[in-house]
């Protein structure tokens, strides 16, 4: 991978993912969940792939590489047989598309290894490549890490924001962008068909303050940017603190 | 076609009753009481006959104990002879599972007394057991019941339901002769829907036919709800009783001050309340219904704060939120009488024996006479008193209303029932059970399911689509881990699938649904912490600080919440940002409302006709029955809204163009909630389709409203017609917040969301994203998905009235109703308290993008202009 000097411009946003350099970064998924209907969740996780491939095909990228932010199964103390079957499944779908797929643990994924064990692949605390740093976002890791990155990818939030006018009210997902630790750092919405996400205008989601690595005082500072499937086009909402 | 006969059953006299009955019966019977009550001239001599009986009488009048003494005196005589069988004779059921005193009441009482008496007299008999099975009694009274069969077993429509499928229990249903299903009125909903299937599986195991017979208060059409008992086979006709006109009434409107519009509402709140505080001064023991759980809460406090030497510890509320204990206990002071006053909302309607009260004060309109008389009956119990009630009115809408409602009581007009049919969800749930019970032919059960009134024009098509849901056909899951029943094209034969199958059915079984509220607070101020009431859980997850929204009729501002507790600022002015479609208020009867715009009609004709105001006045006062105060504020109320424009009547549909802060399209349209529900919907749809935004609608009994920047009504008049009526509505409610609400309910009887799995209960929260989840999978899949259909239907037909609206709109067609325009720059007297109250929810049209697009418009030009 070729290094980031002029990293935002490289930066392209595609529905619910982005893609840097030749990597496409993607949230957290959630598979497995069993409150849904896994199947119809999975058709939806794949028909989302799809569009995305489809675009970037438009776009004429070469993808080499696939990087999951982590959460990729669901339920804490167990693995459900969905949870086999889709993670499998997905994992297989994946791989005919790209040569190689990083998987970031996230803090819903202490039982992944055994099902990534049949398709050999590791599952990494962060991944670092060519100065771009992905992890989850759940907890801090190595600072030299950090300090050697020139732009970080997480996810674990599900940032969402609610618009609303005289009497309308609606929620959208949403990138969030901006300076942290002094690097550039990009907060991806979640992949799942299911949850839009917690809405950023309510504080009390945050009020864990160890639930994400960066504090709303950081956060709030962060553009918040609305992907339009419709149209594939990206719109600036400016700062968080001038929304909320 | 069908030769079913109602009959009309006869005044019987006493000696013919007192021949019937056993020797010891009779000695304990004339023991007891000193005569027959009305109900049981009419109804025991049909029961010892072995016929079908609907008996309509009004609460305390005995009705109990009429469908009890012929099976009392059956079983005694089979006593005395020891040929008492082990197995059930009788099964009786009630929606309330608080029974154990009536059944002491009317069955342990009386069977120990007639044991007395037989053992003074040297009379061995065998004992009748009667044994109650709800779904509170514990497991080794169950297993008691298999060994010691009861004879008389009580129990309620879903443990009925849960005994069909148990092959144990069946055995000993094989051969009951009788089935009383008690409170029949009030199942004019799901449950009674679920009820009439499950009767007709009884009827289906039993190798003899049993009797039915319903007990049930003031009801009509009386034939309907008779049909709903003995279900549409030909066979089974039925007699009815209606001994409802025997109790005699004394009720009134009263208003605390004269004048409702220009006394200031602190005055108006104190005199109310010393107005109810003398009535229940004057009387001994008072029950007041309000319409909400929040109402009550609010009354109790505003007596003991404004009379605290009066109210202490004999003041009590009773409402379906409180625990059940606190229930009990209320209950149980108030036949001791020890209270003085018991303020309620719905809860006590029905017949819990509740002792002696001599007064109802009705708080509020009790929004249809059937409703008024079920609540005025709860005083005076005993047969021949007197039933006393009190309407006391809030406002000018609500004076008019219980006005009429009064006239109704007065006169004994009662509005009509509403029985759905065709419940999709509901049936899937019992097709699920027979399957559990047996394999069954598909024909068979097709058949046996027709029986039931609530399904009598079931489509085979719709049979069938319930059938292919719940044998996975739809193709919702992998290996169909959904799928329920297996059913077998080639053999006609369906049965149940799985070994959880049971558990599942058992743990999940039933038809209200389950919500979970907030309880909103005040926030800060002296008033700091006072409860206001609760919001449904999913109406508040649409919140967010700031957020304006309606409740019990006041504004408040949300603050924060704080685990299940909402903070609010109270004393606001701002217009609401969020629509109150979750208060689903008790509706006015369509009935009631058409019977309040003849009223208008007829003061309207005198005022056109010059008639004097004393005439006027008279005419009110005799025609409603009130006193010569409430007429004249009724009166003044009409005079305003006559000398401002026009006043709306049964043949004349106001439209009102009022342009304030917004542009308002009011319609006077006086057909209660339920079909302005759809009305409105409608025409709102065609317009919004017309502009392509978002309309908002505000609706009430008396009519509604729409806002918004354009709004082309005359085109959207135009538009509608009786005929498609069914396809707007259906996209008009598409997108609704309504429909989505009603299908999680509607998902969770058909048990495609399981409220309980392997012992871990579901919160409504998850179930709730489950749905919406499911919901938007499914409209990929079919718009006829069985139960998307259902919930379409429950929305269009039991929550709101798409029949009498479609009615309205051929009246309007046929220009039987004539619409008449006016334009002003206030709103009109009728018209004040809709626009007052604020939306009810907003007709979405605008493309979630495209809102998203507006908005980053508006807040990047916001930004800028900071800059």
């Amino acid at each position: 991978m070729e290094r980031f000097d002029n990293i935002n411009k490289k930066v392209i946003f595609l529905e619910d993912s982005l893609i840097i350099g030749n990597t496409l970064v993607i949230g957290d998924l959630h598979l497995g969940e069993k409150e849904i209907l896994p199947k119809i969740y999975y058709n939806e996780i794949i028909e989302k792939f799809e569009r995305i491939f489809n675009e970037i095909k438009l776009k004429k990228i070469n993808l080499d590489k696939i990087v999951i932010l982590g959460d990729l199964k669901h339920e804490f103390g167990e693995i459900t047989n969905n949870e086999w079957r889709y993670v499998l499944d997905i994992i297989r779908y994946l791989g005919k598309k790209v040569k190689e797929i990083v998987i970031i643990k996230g803090n819903h994924d202490s039982l992944l290894m055994p099902i990534l064990k049949k398709v050999e692949i590791g599952l990494k605390d962060y991944f670092f490549e060519c100065g771009a740093l992905f992890l989850h976002g759940d907890r801090l890791i190595d600072k030299k890490v950090i300090s050697k990155s020139k732009i970080i990818f997480l996810g674990h939030l599900h940032p969402a924001l609610s618009l609303s006018d005289e009497y309308k009210n609606e929620k959208f997902k949403c990138f969030l962008t901006g300076i942290w630790k002094n690097k550039i750092a990009y907060v991806l919405p979640s992949f799942s068909p299911v949850f839009p996400g917690y809405d950023l205008k309510n504080k009390d989601m945050h009020e864990d303050k160890d639930f994400f690595i960066i504090d709303r005082k950081f956060l709030l500072k962060f553009k918040v940017i609305i992907y339009d499937n419709k149209d594939n086009k990206e719109y600036n909402f400016g700062k968080l603190k001038e929304l909320v | 076609m069908n030769s079913q006969k109602f009959i009309k059953a006869e005044k019987r006299k006493a000696e013919e009753l007192i021949e019937i009955l056993d020797p010891l019966v009779k000695e304990w019977f004339f023991f007891r009481f000193n005569e027959f009550s009305e109900s049981q001239l009419y109804g025991v001599m049909n029961v010892f006959e072995r016929k079908n009986i609907l008996i309509s009488a009004p609460t305390g009048s005995g009705k109990t104990l009429t469908s009890f003494l012929a099976i009392l005196n059956y079983l005694v005589i089979l006593a005395k002879k020891k040929e008492l069988e082990n197995k059930v004779y009788c099964i009786y059921s009630s929606p309330l599972k608080a029974l154990n005193n009536d059944i002491f009441i009317n069955l342990i009482r009386p069977l120990e007394e007639i044991y007395i008496i037989a053992g003074k007299k040297g009379i061995e008999l065998q004992k009748i057991r009667v044994s109650v099975r709800t779904g509170d009694t514990e497991t080794k009274e169950k297993s008691k019941m298999l060994k010691e069969v009861p004879h008389i077993f009580i129990t309620t429509p879903e443990s009925l339901a849960i005994c069909l499928t148990s092959k144990r229990l069946i055995d000993l249903f094989y051969s009951v002769e009788f089935v009383i299903i008690d409170e029949i009125h009030s199942l004019g909903n799901k449950r009674g829907v679920y009820q009439s299937l499950s009767l007709e599986r009884l009827e289906n195991i039993s190798k003899i036919t049993p009797i039915r017979i319903g007990l049930s208060a003031t009801v009509s059409p009386i034939e309907k709800v008779a049909n709903f008992l003995v279900g549409s086979d030909e066979s089974r006709n039925c007699y009815i009783a209606d001994v409802s006109s025997y109790k005699k009434i004394d009720c009134e409107v009263l208003s605390g001050v004269t004048d409702l519009i220009d006394t200031n509402s602190q005055e108006m709140h104190s005199s109310m309340y010393n107005l109810i505080d003398k009535l229940i001064q004057n009387h001994k023991t008072t029950v007041i219904f309000t319409n909400t759980r929040a109402a009550t809460e609010r009354v109790i406090n505003h007596l003991k704060e404004m009379f605290p030497q009066n109210y202490v510890e004999n003041i009590g509320a009773h409402h379906s939120s409180l625990s059940k204990e606190h229930r009990f206990d209320i209950e149980d002071r108030l036949r001791k009488g020890e209270l003085k006053v018991v303020v309620t909302s719905t809860s006590l309607e029905l017949g819990i024996d509740i002792g002696y009260i001599d007064l109802v004060i009705l708080l509020g309109s009790p929004k249809s006479s059937a409703r008024a008389l079920q609540r005025i009956g709860r005083s005076g119990h005993k047969i021949h008193d007197i039933s006393k009630g009190r309407f006391v009115v809030l406002d000018r809408d609500d004076l008019v209303e219980c006005s009429i409602l009064n006239k109704e009581c007065v006169e004994r007009k009662i509005d009509n029932i509403h029985i759905p049919k065709n419940c999709l969800d509901v049936l899937a749930q019992q097709i699920f059970g027979m399957c559990i019970q047996k394999i069954w032919d598909i024909n068979e059960m097709f058949k046996v399911i027709r029986k039931s009134y609530c399904y009598s024009d079931l489509t085979r098509e719709d049979f069938l689509s319930v059938i292919s849901y719940l044998s996975g056909e739809y193709a919702l899951e992998h290996r169909n881990v959904y799928a329920k029943i297996w059913y077998d094209v080639k053999t006609k034969q369906i049965g149940k699938r799985g070994k959880m199958a049971r558990v599942i059915y058992l743990t999940n079984i039933g038809t209200i649904p389950e919500e979970s509220f907030i309880t909103v607070v005040i926030g800060k101020g002296e008033k700091k912490d006072f409860k206001i009431g609760v919001v449904d859980e999913s109406f508040f997850e649409k919140m967010k600080p700031g957020d304006v929204f309606v409740l019990g009729g006041k504004k408040y501002q949300f603050m924060y919440a704080r685990g299940m507790r909402a903070y609010v600022k109270p004393g606001i002015k701002r217009n609401p940002t969020i629509p109150s479609w979750f208060s689903e208020m008790l509706p006015l009867s369509f009935d009631s409302a058409m019977e309040i715009q003849k009223f208008r009609r007829q003061i309207n004709n005198m005022f056109e006709r010059n008639s004097t105001e004393e005439k006027i006045k008279e005419f009110i006062k005799d025609y409603c029955y009130i006193s010569d105060s409430v007429s004249k504020s009724i009166y003044n109320y009409f005079y305003e809204q006559y000398k401002f424009s026009k006043i709306p009547h049964d043949k004349r549909l106001l439209i009102e163009f009022y342009k304030g802060e917004k542009n308002y399209v009011i319609f006077h349209s006086l057909f209660g909630r339920r079909v302005n529900d759809a009305l409105s919907r409608a025409l709102g749809y065609l317009m919004a389709q017309k502009v392509g935004r978002d309309i908002e609608i505000g609706i009430n009994d008396n009519g509604f409203y729409f806002a918004g920047e354009k709004l082309p009504i005359d085109e959207a008049l135009k538009l509608i017609k009786p005929e498609n009526m069914d396809k707007i509505l259906d996209e008009a409610i598409f997108k609704s917040e309504i429909l989505k609400r009603r299908f999680r309910h509607c998902a969770a009887r058909a048990l495609m969301i399981l409220r309980n799995y392997k012992g871990h209960k579901k919160s409504v929260g998850k179930q709730q994203m489950k749905s919406f989840f499911l919901l938007s999978a499914i409209n990929k899949i079919s718009k006829d998905f069985p139960i998307l259909k259902e919930a379409r239907r429950e929305v269009l037909e039991d929550l709101m009235d798409k029949y009498n609206a479609k009615l309205i709109v051929k009246m309007i067609d046929d220009g039987i109703i004539n619409i008449e325009r006016i334009h002003t720059n206030l709103p009109s007297p009728f018209a004040l308290n809709l626009v007052l109250q604020g939306y009810s929810d907003l007709l979405k049209i605008e493309d979630k993008i495209e809102f998203m697009k507006r908005m980053h418009k508006a807040i990047i030009e916001e930004i800028n202009n900071k800059v």
